[in-house]
């Protein structure tokens, strides 16, 4: 089981840029042994972003937030996130705890400051499906994935831009998450060249198409092996709603995430504000 | 007097006459036709039924840009057991089903639907169905929050948790006019193919309600016109006896129908659900000028008797002639009011209307072209020639039995039954006036009608499937995110749910109190707005922005509260808007201005300007058809009293929609329009005739029955086939067309009464004179020019004139004026000659010869007098004839005709009297200067041979006088005698001329012995004087 960091499990793949593995330049890899380099690549233990997020509805209309988001590897190499917005003013301080969890689905609470308190949430039945907080990914977008409770299907490389890509399909493979998730499969577009992930298509539980992220930025480098993706569109076709991040600033030092910070008594405490 | 000048005649005769070129031409249109209805559309479109300029359609637009389409599919779903697995994955494969189609933009169901709840230590945030629970109790707990959140029951979920819904907004494609059907169909399959795991499914939404419209009106046009034409047939037959006579109606109905469509398909005007009953309309109403035609063909050869077959084509031509001619004009009129009456609806700002009154008037006017050209082209081809007498046309029966009930009536109770009337008119024009308007296109069809069933079905378990929103606008930005404006909302909420009138409303306001309420601890009082504006933004990031779109705008400036509901009445739901206006108007204040939105509403709003357009094109029509019959009547007097029959069975018809609570709808609204087009027909009819019969007969009450007699079979005849016309209009699976039907029946009903009933009545005390009669009456120019009686007048005057009086028709030597008798009328001499003579007992003393324009017995007209002369016809005479009293009746509506003959007859009166005054002037004089006198005395004259005669004299002059005899004695001219004159002595005198027993004399006295003579007569004068 890999942890890919924090939110947007494939948000995150996108801004993960691993170096290419000389183990698949041997021979042609499958779409697991893909996946396996591609998330041993872009792991990094700490993780801070500053990340805008802008909000497109059909009619053209622009909503930003601004958010932070920590990522810290925990015990068994399993995460722990916190999301907390800063902007607008009316969602300061609103904040989402994510852990990973082993042996079932992850823990969540939220805190809205206004009321002060923090509540749990379910990360089962269906809230997978849920969008996050008024954004184009769900919570299952966002949920750390298990690569072992997924298949992965290589599919016929494509070229995008003139790059080549792998292009492997996803599909849930534990009953569990078949049941819950949103989507019957994922095509994930890696370049070869650096396994970087340039785009996913997503598909209903009908697998009819739903919508797209992109990567929108060339990647950066964080670390040795580790590059990320500092701007990248999700453009949700059926819900005609479109969200971008961008990534303000990053580290991904151990002090900028500090261990304590990931527990609900530390939110509500408001040491998550500012 | 020769009708020679008629300029509809030619018209009238060019079918007869140019037979030929008449069928090629009739038959090539027809071609043409035939395949415009290639072209034909059908137009089923809510768009129809909203008025043209409602400034609520901006708004719409608006609205709908920014909040998303109120024009949402249900799909219900019913099952016992719909919360197991089995169902609920039968059901999410229906919704992904349609989901897959193409043109779908969102499909919302329990699948989709968000749903927030606490439970223990959660909060649960997201689709309340994201996928298929397999165990007990899951499933339990899924039923549950499905049941306990105010964002699903009642939406989604019937409160036995039995049925459901499955919402569907499509991406409408403007420019497929098949769209609807299309989506109509394709869910009929999906339903079709999946619905059978559930105990019951149904679709309900525009595209079912298109379909249903398009296949109803399918249905009626198929249904309702053949009835329409059976009935026609049945009609005729019963009536006229005449198997012709039922096919000639047919065949030019059939071809109207054609002709109109093809029109309708070429000009791009499309048929509506109004138009199922166009067919109906035609074949009907179109018919009933046919009837007249040939009621008249048909009495016109009962008076041939037999015709020899040689006799036959000759016989057919001049029926066919005489009867255009007759009912030619009438027929033009006719037609002419029908298509105004129909063409009135032109003028609506309803698309419905407006495109069906396009294809009435179409239709009508066609007909009426048709009628002109083929009916005495037919007529002069194959009409029949042999008249049967068991085909006599009946005017038995139950033609009879109307006809002398009403004659029963008018004679013994005419002016009760005036007032009864009056009474009733007014009470039913208050009814009238408290009518109610309907446009909902739901209401269009019958309560039983599965898809009105289907509409109950979902508005009880679940909630109407009308919507519409109360956008709110308020001048600030993010209004709606704070929480004075959100508890705005509830309030109206709130409101709506104490009054009870909608099904359902959720707002913006919903969202945030319902997490309010799960971050409370699923505390019900807490589902309200909280104080804490960040906590409202807070609680909104649990939505995505496309959960919220429809209640909220980006900037929050702009809120919704979509409202559903079930209401089918428009006088309902706009009386509750009205109210509900006041309220939110009420509440909101001045923070925010508000606008109810929605299509539902567009087109229940129409109703009321359906109203007023309604209103306006009855009055627009009644004035048309006022000046036609005013200029028709030649006054405008004339023209209001022919207009009472045709309204009161407006008003009686209104005021019967008001009692039996029928609504004013797109299809009632045409009623009025259209009966008072038809019942003014049989005006027309009436009128003509009875102006007709009375300028033949001195008795008014004569003419009418004879008017009536000539009239009532085909004025019953075609109200009836219009009555059970109309009635087949019940057949037909759309309410407002069955009640159009059912009012336009009773209005001909109501027309029939007024036309056999109040028309006669009203005709008894009027004379009118039509403007056709008075272009086709020929005067020679001479008698304008001489006659005293039309000084001053114009020509037009003078025809009216002589229209409005009695013309009466002399032999020769027939007596006009009887001299003895004591007479109270004045004759004018218009064709022929008269002698004068002055009877004696035993000899007629010729006093002259009179020319057309001489006035006669002028002294009667002023005063009854005994006439001292008689006045025989010497050729074929026509006089006009004045008696007091009828002039006074007759030119009651034309008083300035009145006024100018009357000082015409003042003046002819005057010079008389100057003329007798001079006469008397001179007469004293004479006698000043030659008195005559009769002598009282017994005179002797001695003749020549010595014979004695006895006698008086008269006119005793000095120049000779007459003397009567008493004997036998005959003298022969140039006898002489010797009269023996008292003291005066004898005198002679020769005969000049011996009639009978008078002997004129002359005397031959010189002048000397005259002056003696004068001297002596002054002094018996005296005498006899004294």
């Amino acid at each position: 089981m890999q942890n890919l960091g924090f939110v947007p499990r494939r948000v995150l793949w996108l801004l993960l840029v691993l170096s290419a593995p000389s183990v698949l330049a041997a021979e042609e890899p499958d779409g697991a042994a893909i996946l396996k380099e591609f998330s041993t690549r872009h792991q990094v233990p700490y993780e801070f972003e500053t990340v805008t997020l802008k909000m497109t509805d059909a009619q053209g209309n622009e909503t930003t937030r601004v958010m932070r988001r920590y990522a810290r590897k925990w015990d068994e190499g399993k995460y722990r996130h916190l999301v907390v917005f800063d902007e607008p003013s009316t969602v300061h301080g609103t904040a989402l705890l994510a852990w990973q969890n082993a042996s079932g689905p992850d823990h969540q609470w939220t805190y809205l400051p206004a009321q002060n308190r923090v509540r749990k949430q379910s990360a089962t039945r269906g809230n997978l499906r849920q969008y996050f907080m008024g954004t184009d990914l769900t919570y299952e977008d966002i949920s750390a994935e298990d690569v072992e409770k997924y298949a992965y299907e290589r599919q016929p490389d494509q070229q995008l831009d003139g790059v080549d890509v792998f292009v492997v399909r996803a599909r849930p493979s534990d009953p569990d998450l078949q049941k819950e998730t949103g989507y019957q499969h994922r095509d994930l577009f890696l370049r070869k060249d650096n396994f970087v992930l340039v785009r996913v298509d997503f598909y209903d539980m009908r697998g009819k198409f739903v919508k797209r992220l992109l990567a929108k930025s060339e990647p950066v480098s964080i670390g040795e092996t580790a590059w990320r993706v500092d701007h990248v569109l999700i453009d949700n076709e059926r819900e005609q709603h479109k969200t971008e991040l961008i990534v303000n600033a990053r580290q991904t030092d151990e002090d900028a995430v500090p261990k304590n910070m990931f527990s609900s008594q530390y939110i509500a405490a408001k040491r998550h504000f500012k | 007097m020769e009708k020679t000048f008629n300029p509809f005649r030619d018209v009238m005769l060019f079918g007869a006459k140019f037979r030929l070129p008449v069928a090629i031409v009739v038959l090539c249109f027809s071609v043409f036709a035939f395949f415009g209805l290639d072209q034909l559309q059908i137009d089923t479109s809510l768009d129809s039924l909203i008025q043209n300029d409602d400034p609520q359609a901006r708004i719409y637009e608006q609205v709908v840009k920014e909040f998303g389409s109120d024009d949402t599919t249900l799909v219900y779903v019913r099952d016992e057991n719909l919360w197991s697995t089995e169902k609920l994955k039968a059901l999410e494969e229906l919704h992904y089903s349609f989901a897959d189609l193409d043109y779908i933009r969102r499909v919302e169901s329990l699948f989709t639907v968000s749903s927030v709840r606490a439970s223990d230590d959660y909060v649960e945030a997201g689709p309340l169905l994201p996928y298929v629970p397999e165990s007990a109790e899951e499933l339990a707990w899924v039923r549950e929050s499905a049941l306990y959140s105010p964002l699903i029951r009642g939406n989604f979920i019937s409160a036995d948790g039995h049925s459901t819904v499955i919402s569907v907004t499509l991406d409408k494609n403007p420019d497929d006019p098949k769209f609807d059907y299309r989506v109509y169909k394709d869910f009929e399959r999906i339903l079709a193919e999946q619905g059978g795991a559930f105990q019951q499914v149904f679709q309900i939404g525009s595209p079912r309600v298109r379909t249903e419209l398009q296949e109803s009106l399918f249905r009626d046009l198929g249904l309702i016109g053949p009835i329409s034409a059976g009935v026609l047939i049945a009609c005729i037959v019963v009536f006229l006896r005449n198997g012709f006579a039922a096919l000639l109606p047919l065949f030019t109905s059939g071809l109207s129908i054609l002709w109109c469509f093809g029109l309708m398909g070429w000009l791009g005007v499309p048929l509506n659900i109004l138009s199922a009953m166009l067919p109906s309309l035609i074949i009907v109403m179109g018919s009933t000028e046919d009837t007249h035609i040939l009621s008249s063909y048909l009495q016109g050869l009962e008076q041939e008797g037999r015709v020899s077959e040689a006799e036959r084509a000759r016989v057919r031509f001049k029926l066919t002639l005489s009867t255009m001619k007759h009912l030619g004009a009438p027929l033009v009129l006719t037609t002419l009011t029908t298509v105004i009456g129909l063409g009135t609806n032109m003028i609506s700002d309803v698309g419905l209307i407006r495109d069906f009154g396009i294809a009435a008037t179409l239709g009508m006017a066609l007909n009426g072209l048709i009628t002109l050209l083929c009916v005495p082209m037919i007529l002069a081809t194959i009409g029949p020639a042999r008249f049967s007498e068991s085909r006599r046309p009946i005017f038995s029966g139950v033609a009879r039995v109307v006809l002398n009930f009403f004659n029963y009536l008018r004679e013994s109770y005419g002016t009760l039954v005036l007032l009864v009337t009056l009474l009733f008119g007014i009470a039913l024009a208050y009814a009238a006036s408290q009518m109610h308007v309907s446009n909902d296109p739901l209401a269009y069809f019958k309560p039983q009608h599965a898809l009105i069933q289907d509409a109950e079905t979902v508005h009880e378990e679940l909630s109407g499937m009308q919507v519409f929103y109360i956008h709110v606008e308020a001048p600030d930005d993010d209004a709606f995110r704070k929480p004075k404006h959100l508890r705005k909302l509830l309030e109206i909420e709130n409101l709506m749910l104490r009054r009870g009138a909608f099904d359902r409303f959720i707002s913006i306001a919903d969202f945030v109190a319902l997490v309010n309420q799960e971050w409370s601890q699923s505390e019900r009082k807490q589902y309200r707005i909280p104080d804490d504006e960040g906590l409202i933004a807070q609680y909104l990031l649990f939505f995505h922005q496309n959960d919220i779109s429809r209640y909220l705008s980006h900037d929050g400036r702009r809120a919704n509260i979509v409202v559903r509901h079930n209401i089918r009445s428009s006088h309902r739901l706009n009386e509750e808007l009205r109210e509900l206006r006041r309220e939110v108007q009420r509440i909101l204040g001045d923070s925010a201005k508000f606008e109810f939105v929605g299509k539902n509403l567009m087109v229940n709003a129409t109703a009321e300007r359906l109203m007023s357009a309604q209103l306006q094109s009855l009055v627009l029509l009644l004035a048309v058809i006022f000046v036609m019959m005013s200029l028709l009547f030649t006054s405008w007097r004339g023209g209001v009293i022919a207009m009472i029959p045709n309204l009161l069975p407006i008003i009686f018809t209104f005021g019967l929609m008001a009692l039996f609570g029928v609504p004013l709808n797109p299809g009632t609204a045409t009623v009025a329009v259209i009966a008072i087009g038809v019942a003014i027909d049989d005006t027309i009819h009436l009128l003509t005739r009875y102006n007709e019969e009375v300028r033949k007969t001195r008795q008014p009450d004569h003419a009418i029955r004879t008017t009536l007699e000539a009239e009532a079979v085909p004025v019953i005849s075609t109200s009836v086939s219009l009555f059970l016309g109309f009635s087949c209009l019940l057949a037909s699976e759309f309410s407002i067309i069955a009640q159009f039907g059912a009012l336009s029946a009773a209005s001909m009903f109501f027309a029939l009464v007024a036309d056999l009933l109040i028309t006669p009545i009203l005709m008894s005390r009027i004379r009118l004179v039509s403007l056709w009669d008075i272009l086709a009456l020929r005067l020679d120019p001479a008698v304008i020019r001489n006659s005293e009686l039309f000084t001053g007048m114009s020509a037009y005057q003078v025809r009216k004139a002589i229209l409005l009086s009695e013309v009466r028709n002399f032999e020769p030597g027939q007596v006009i004026i009887r001299q003895g008798a004591i007479e109270s009328e004045m004759f004018m001499l218009l064709e022929g000659t008269v002698e004068i003579f002055l009877r004696k007992k035993d000899r007629d003393i010729h006093l002259a010869d009179v020319a057309p324009g001489a006035i006669l017995g002028e002294v009667g007209f002023v005063k009854p007098i005994q006439r001292t002369a008689e006045v025989r016809a010497k050729t074929r005479v026509q006089m006009l004839v004045f008696e007091a009293n009828r002039v006074r009746v007759g030119m009651r509506f034309y008083p300035r005709i009145a006024a100018k003959l009357n000082l015409n007859i003042s003046a002819v009166l005057g010079s008389r009297l100057a003329e007798n005054i001079q006469r008397v002037r001179e007469y004293s004089d004479d006698r000043r200067r030659s008195p005559r006198f009769s002598l009282s005395r017994p005179v002797t004259a001695t003749l020549a041979d010595g014979r004695k005669v006895m006698g008086s004299v008269r006119n005793l002059s000095v120049d000779g006088g007459s003397l009567f005899l008493t004997g036998e004695t005959r003298l022969e001219p140039g006898a002489l005698l010797e009269f023996e004159l008292g003291d005066l002595g004898a005198l002679g005198a020769r005969v000049i001329r011996h009639d009978n027993s008078e002997v004129v004399v002359r005397f031959t006295a010189d002048d000397e012995r005259k002056k003696d003579l004068l001297t002596w007569i002054r002094a018996i004068a005296s005498e006899d004087l004294s």
